[in-house]
């Protein structure tokens, strides 16, 4: 049997990138991956494959060998014609359609952690800023653990009145209600939503709820209530303790300074 | 021939001419500013004011890397050379030194350009600035003065100076640097100022905490003196200015030692030695393209070798001062922080990464084509694909951006469960990036320590013991690095961000500096095995390099928009709003048209001043005409 | 040979160079593309990278370069240009091209999906899920037929001013006033959507419009209102026991005081449970709800009262389409009874008073302009001070509430109907005098019973649905009473509910389910 060429080989690879990264990780380990972000992938494996052609120039001049057949070789009459054809119907399919494009509106064009205005209010008394403002509680972890304990607990029991529903058993955004809600409750489990923020920004999110998005936040479809026209100030902070001593992921702390 | 022709002269004149232009704009200023405080802003037309300050600054600034770049890299190659005693590296970098006048003239003249627009568009924010740092003001003209002084005695006294007079003249050029970098600090302070306008307490002059003290008693009457200095420690964030009036509290020094100066600083520092030798990459480029005989190729070849070294060098530290960098800005202001990594600017570190991306693969792809001009390097071949994975894996989890919603479609998210995926959702984060960015700096690291290898064979006896050693630091260095970034997803991120990253950075070092260490001692009485044939270069390589030149203008052009663009809508933030037309971020992809635009004057105004040095040059050897001179005139057409 | 050749050459350089720079500084202006003109960056894409090509293969090594160079700049814009875009700029349109429509309706896309957030809650999809609000693919063309004798413009104007107008049946009351903050659209904005809004299936109108609305009065009026979230939601629970709301309106986990009493005279109406109220509607609403009752009836909570062929129905109104009403009577020994009533068979009323007929719930009228022989009969389209548009057959028809013939319909004490075309006097004269198949008559006043007799100008069908809540409760509570009713009822998102019976035993959380 004859042995592939390298271009051949090249292309074999790419393919069984794609395959891979299509159905094994976005079917058979994981969910689904959205197109951009496979296309942003395969046009890395495309750049690495070139790479490694191209340095050599041995190589490379192998690897363009069936190119260059195809374009002069007195032999490869038709298969030029058929590439001929076939590559501008692909860019004309392709152009096609991205420009008959529907006018479909956006995915979900909001920005997931929104700035948070530059103080913090429960109602309309101030806190302080965004960067100052603190949990009270927080320090009894060290000073106090009796304490701390049975804040937790209050912050145990605000959750499982409250938040439940929506954010789930775990923790992990998988409440009962969870399917229905756009966008989907947040969840506590990942390691990217309790360790990036402060305490004072979810006791943001969680005092002014959905409504409270601002600009760069909407359009504010998330059904989260204004909480605190329901909970204390107190209620709020221990529930922010309860996630953080669930979860054991601490909310960003901004080091010496404070 | 050496003598001080007619034309030289001329040209000191004009430069001088052009600074002197500098010089009564800049000094008129306060004055100028003071009388039209009146007018909060004059639109600039056509453009605006805001484009039109952009380009101005953009520009200047880019000008002015060259100039403080280019010297570096000029001072750093004197000194190979005089070390060496050979003399092609005096050679090289006498030719740059030559092309920076050119490119002096220019910058100062786009700094006037940039005043001008400053004064006229926006005077009450000037008047603000040179109130605080007025002194300052003064102190960067002086230090203009001494920059191009120095120049012109380091340039027109380089063939005067050889032999006895050699170590003086590198002393010139160490002190040209030092204006450089001086002039460098000075305006970074105003800008990083207007990012940034507090400190931290234990920083602040006498006059400035007496101040704030006051400051914070009249607002809050309740509070007693001893009440407020409990609450105080060194490190507490203090905003310069009174809350209500915007008054500044403090003296210039306070204003200038503010929470972004010193990391820009060093961050511009490495990142002018890195632009440097890219520009001076991509000169040779040119110039290898162009060339027509053996000899040329080779010398071009050579230059281009010694630029991307230069460059690599000042790229593989650069993350971590842009780290540095970002964690002060989490420390002046967390909302700043947030905005920065997590909201409005969130893409455009994808964009970022992107560049990176293209710099870290294009500087292997430059080495591992460089070893192909060396006898016995193709023992190393059989790793490369390896490395190219490696570093493209890493890249691709560098460019994952965290929450995908705007770039997919609503079922993409209902198929995936929400807008982040769940697991590649965990490349987003910051511990993953800073994993990948330590491994790809130490497989950057590892090309280059197979091309220092090639053509060469190391007598030491221990030489397998040695190489096992290397191996097994290089293998731990990844797995610590590796195991630390996991660890990084658990842990709090006031640990990761003080504890684990620095760790990372450090094995990283550590692993770099050991294996350098002990691969010099291996070789350090190495038999040549293969000679490097200069010249024997692939053109596509050329390409790279000119692309990383490219890329490297082009991010700074970006970093200069996000770091200016982080204010939002404010000239000072916090203190002083922004109430012009112009008030709002720009989108992404429009800031990126500016930037390509800019980038576009830029590189056309470079081409212009290499073309004029190219034309001096031909005019030189016009008696004798050469190969080279052809391929000029070619050039030219 | 050679020569032409060369100058071909020459040529193709110049158009490669010419092609480059056009391309290029198209896509950064983001100018429409050619040759499709629509604003996709993706035509000069294709231009460029063909500039591109064409310039690496003609020219000498430095325009190479500089090809190359500026590939390389023009990449990252591409990028740039394909990740999403944040701006805090809002962009505001100054001038509507009304000679280009489709370029209006494109401006009023962008709003769609921008600044007026509309795509938050509208699907432009038939094939989506349901979403929040109604699905606006071919809102162009339904538009017209939404509410009767409504154009298509009309409809979308008054819509986008006053969301609450007019609902589409199954979907609530959350549609913001688009013109107010935050979403604030401008006049200008408002018509590039209405013209974008009607490009979907329909035509666009590019007849300009007033706005329905006073942007300067109801500014200040909403800044006049009083802060209602200041109240004690305490004192409103309080409020809402002692007003007796709860005797009609239950709300999970708040116990009627008076329950059992066993005041067994007292009807109790039904009326909404209040349990998760805040948690659908806004303040504003239920502010409404309590000042003015009759606003906004909850389906199925109406009560009307009508007359079909001669039988008066007084009950709950079930429900209601164009045709007909389901109306829920409870007769004396409690037993509740549906009737479906087609409502082309309600008996015609006499209308003293023509003012505000369709407020007042007349469907239909009868009505004798003051120069026609034959009185005119149809569906009331549209009525003003002084006129009313009716629909008679497929024809519309405008007639004047002044100028009619009057009616009168005189009964005297025996019992005696005499129908006739009025001439003068009232019934408070002491004379009046009509026309009777022709004849002039004249009636003494005292002869008729004039508590039963009518002089109406025109007669009607009519539904008039009111809600049995009484209207006077601003005249019974205070103004803090009335903030901490408001504050109460915010508080009711069914979270409270949730708690309370979380706390309670199991068994009376079973009561509570059932």
């Amino acid at each position: 049997m004859k042995k592939p060429s390298l271009f051949t080989i090249c292309f074999a690879i790419f393919i069984v990138c794609w395959v891979f990264l299509r159905f094994f990780v976005g079917g058979v380990i994981s969910k689904p991956i959205p197109n951009s972000v496979i296309a942003m992938y395969m046009a890395l494996v495309f750049i690495a494959i070139l790479v490694h052609i191209s340095v050599e120039d041995t190589r490379f001049r192998e690897f363009l060998r069936p190119i260059h057949e195809t374009l002069v070789d007195e032999n490869r009459q038709t298969r030029r014609l058929v590439f001929a054809v076939l590559i501008p119907l692909l860019m004309l399919g392709f152009t096609y359609t991205n420009i008959a494009k529907k006018a479909n509106p956006p995915g979900d064009p909001r920005t997931v952690h929104p700035t948070p205005p530059d103080n913090l209010t429960y109602k309309d008394i101030v806190l302080g800023t965004m960067d100052e403002a603190e949990n009270p509680h927080r320090h009894l972890e060290k000073d106090d653990p009796e304490a701390y304990k049975s804040h937790v607990e209050n912050g145990r029991t605000v959750y499982y009145q409250n938040c439940f529903y929506c954010h789930g058993d775990h923790l992990d955004g998988k409440g009962h209600f969870a399917d229905a809600l756009n966008p989907l409750p947040a969840n506590f489990q990942d390691p990217g939503v309790l360790p990036n923020f402060s305490e004072s920004f979810f006791f943001w999110r969680i005092s002014k709820g959905g409504p409270g998005m601002p600009a760069a936040g909407t359009p504010w479809n998330s059904a989260m209530p204004i909480w605190e026209n329901y909970l204390t100030q107190d209620e709020i902070w221990d529930v922010i303790l309860f996630l953080s001593d669930y979860t054991g992921y601490k909310p960003r702390t901004f080091g010496e300074g404070h | 021939m050496r003598r001080c022709t007619s034309q030289t002269k001329k040209r000191i004149f004009l430069i001088i001419g052009f600074v002197l232009l500098g010089f009564v704009l800049f000094s008129i200023v306060p004055a100028f500013a003071q009388d039209m405080t009146d007018a909060e802003y004059r639109p600039f037309p056509m453009i605006g004011s805001r484009n039109a300050a952009w380009i101005a600054a953009q520009l200047h600034l880019l000008f002015g890397s060259f100039i403080l770049g280019v010297p570096m890299f000029a001072v750093i190659i004197e000194f190979i050379g005089w070390k060496t005693k050979e003399e092609r590296y005096d050679r090289m970098a006498q030719e740059f030194i030559k092309l920076c006048m050119g490119a002096f003239s220019t910058t100062a003249l786009l700094g006037g350009v940039l005043v001008f627009i400053l004064v006229w568009c926006y005077p009450k924010v000037l008047s603000k600035l040179s109130g605080i740092f007025g002194p300052t003001m003064i102190f960067y003209v002086v230090l203009f003065f001494g920059e191009t002084f120095t120049l012109y005695l380091y340039s027109y006294g380089w063939d005067k100076m050889q032999g006895r007079h050699k170590g003086w003249h590198l002393f010139l050029g160490v002190l040209l640097n030092i204006w450089g970098t001086a002039i460098m600090f000075v305006s970074n302070t105003w800008l990083t100022y207007q990012t940034s306008p507090a400190t931290q307490y234990g920083k602040l002059s006498d006059q400035a905490k007496e101040g704030w003290l006051e400051h914070t008693l009249s607002q809050n009457p309740e509070l007693t003196r001893a009440e407020v200095l409990k609450e105080v420690t060194d490190t507490t964030v203090i905003n310069l200015h009174n809350e209500t009036t915007g008054e500044f509290l403090g003296t210039v020094m306070d204003a200038v030692n503010n929470f972004t100066w010193m990391p820009v600083n060093i961050h511009r520092l490495i990142g002018n030695i890195a632009f440097g030798g890219s520009i001076v990459a991509a000169y040779a480029a040119f110039r290898f393209l162009v060339a027509k005989t053996k000899e040329e190729k080779a010398h071009y070849d050579w230059m281009g070798y010694n630029g991307n070294f230069i460059a690599l060098c000042g790229l593989i530290p650069l993350p971590f001062a842009g780290y540095w960098l970002g964690r002060e800005i989490y420390m002046f202001n967390n909302t700043m922080g947030v905005n920065m990594m997590g909201a409005l600017f969130s893409w455009l570190f994808i964009i970022q990464a992107v560049m990176i991306g293209i710099l870290f693969i294009g500087a292997n792809y430059y080495l591992w084509s460089g070893m192909g001009r060396i006898e016995g390097a193709e023992k190393y071949a059989r790793y490369r694909p390896i490395m190219i994975a490696i570093i493209v894996i890493c890249v691709g989890i560098w460019m994952t951006p965290r929450t995908l919603s705007s770039i997919s479609s609503a079922s993409e998210q209902t198929a995936m469960g929400g807008s982040n995926h769940p697991h590649l959702g965990l490349f987003g984060l910051m511990t993953a990036k800073n994993t990948v960015v330590n491994i790809v700096i130490l497989t950057t690291f590892l090309s280059f320590l197979f091309y220092r290898r090639s053509g060469k064979k190391p007598t030491a006896n221990w030489k397998k013991l040695g190489n096992i050693i290397i191996s097994s630091v290089f293998f731990l260095g990844v797995v610590v690095i590796v195991v630390i970034g996991i660890v990084g997803f658990a842990v709090e991120s006031d640990v990761r961000v003080n504890v684990l990253t620095p760790w990372q950075v450090l094995v990283a070092l550590a692993v770099m500096v050991v294996v350098t260490i002990i691969d010099i001692f291996m070789y350090r009485k190495a038999t040549t095995s293969g000679t490097i044939k200069w010249g024997e270069m692939t053109e596509r390589s050329q390409y790279v390099l000119i692309l990383l030149a490219i890329t490297f203008t082009s991010l700074m052009g970006l970093m200069g928009y996000a770091r200016s663009g982080l204010r939002e809508g404010w000239h000072i933030f916090g203190v002083m709003k922004d109430t012009s037309a112009d008030a709002f971020t720009p989108s992404l992809s429009s800031a990126v048209n500016m930037v390509s635009i800019i980038m576009v004057i830029f590189f056309a105004l470079v081409g212009f001043i290499f073309w004029l040095g190219l034309w001096g040059e031909r005019k030189k050897q016009k008696a004798v005409p050469t190969m080279e001179s052809e391929a000029i005139a070619e050039g030219n057409d | 040979m050679e020569e032409t050749q060369s100058v071909k050459n020459t040529l193709l350089k110049i158009a490669g160079l010419l092609l480059l720079l056009v391309s290029f500084i198209a896509f950064l202006a983001k100018a429409p593309a050619f040759p499709i003109g629509s604003e996709n960056l993706l035509p000069w894409s294709v231009w460029f990278l063909i500039a591109v090509l064409l310039n690496m293969f003609v020219w000498g090594i430095v325009v190479k370069l500089m090809t190359y160079a500026l590939g390389v700049v023009w990449f990252f814009a591409l990028i740039a240009a394909w990740v999403p875009d944040t701006s805090t700029n809002t962009g505001t349109v100054t001038e509507l091209d009304w000679s280009d429509p489709d370029a209006v309706a494109e401006i009023g896309l962008a709003i769609f999906n921008g600044k007026g957030q509309c795509s938050a809650c509208h699907t432009l999809d038939t094939s989506a899920p349901k979403g929040r609000c109604p699905d606006l693919s071919d809102i162009g063309n339904n538009a017209a037929n939404r509410e009767p004798g409504k154009d298509a413009k009309t409809y979308l104007i008054e819509s986008l001013y006053e969301p609450s107008k007019y609902l589409v049946p199954g979907y609530g009351k959350i549609m913001p006033e688009v013109w107010k903050n935050p979403i604030a659209l401008t006049k200008l904005e408002i018509e590039a959507v209405i013209a974008f809004l009607q490009s979907q299936g329909g035509e666009i109108d590019p007849t300009p419009f007033d706005e329905p609305i006073d942007r300067k009065e109801i500014g200040t009026a909403a800044e006049a209102l009083p802060p209602l979230l200041t109240g004690d939601p305490e004192e409103g629970k309080r409020v809402f026991i002692d007003a007796a709301c709860i005797s009609c309106h239950e709300i999970q986990g708040l116990e009627n005081p008076k329950a059992g009493e066993g005041n067994e005279d007292f009807e109790v109406v039904t009326a909404p449970e209040l349990t998760e109220i805040a948690a659908f509607n806004e303040l504003r609403y239920l502010e409404e709800s309590i000042i003015l009752p009759d606003a906004e009836i909850v389906s199925g909570y109406g009560s009307v009262t009508v007359i079909a062929q001669g039988v008066t129905y007084q009950g709950t109104l079930v429900s209601q389409d164009t045709e007909k009403i389901v109306v829920r009577t409870k007769a004396e020994d409690g037993t509740e009874t549906e009737h479906t009533i087609l409502l082309s068979d309600l008996d015609e009323e006499p209308i003293e008073d023509l003012t505000d007929l369709k407020g007042r719930g007349y469907l239909t009228l009868t009505i004798t302009p003051i120069d026609a022989d034959a009185p005119v009969s149809g569906e009331i389209v549209e009525e003003s001070d002084t006129t009313v548009t009716l629909k008679v057959g497929d024809e519309t028809q405008t007639v004047s509430k002044i100028d009619v013939k009057k009616q009168a319909t005189l009964i005297d004490f025996d019992g005696v109907k005499t129908v006739g075309e009025h001439v003068s006097g009232t019934l408070d004269d002491f004379e009046i005098v009509i026309i009777v198949d022709g004849n002039e008559e004249t009636f003494d006043t005292f002869d008729i019973d004039t508590d039963n007799s009518v002089l109406a100008s025109a007669s009607g069908k009519r539904l008039e649905v009111k809600s049995p809540m009484p209207n006077n409760f601003p005249d019974l509570l205070s103004f803090r009473e009335m903030a901490d009713l408001l504050a109460y009822l915010s508080t009711l998102t069914g979270a409270t509910a949730e708690e309370e019976t979380n706390e309670a035993s199991s068994d009376t959380q079973e009561e509570v389910t059932e």
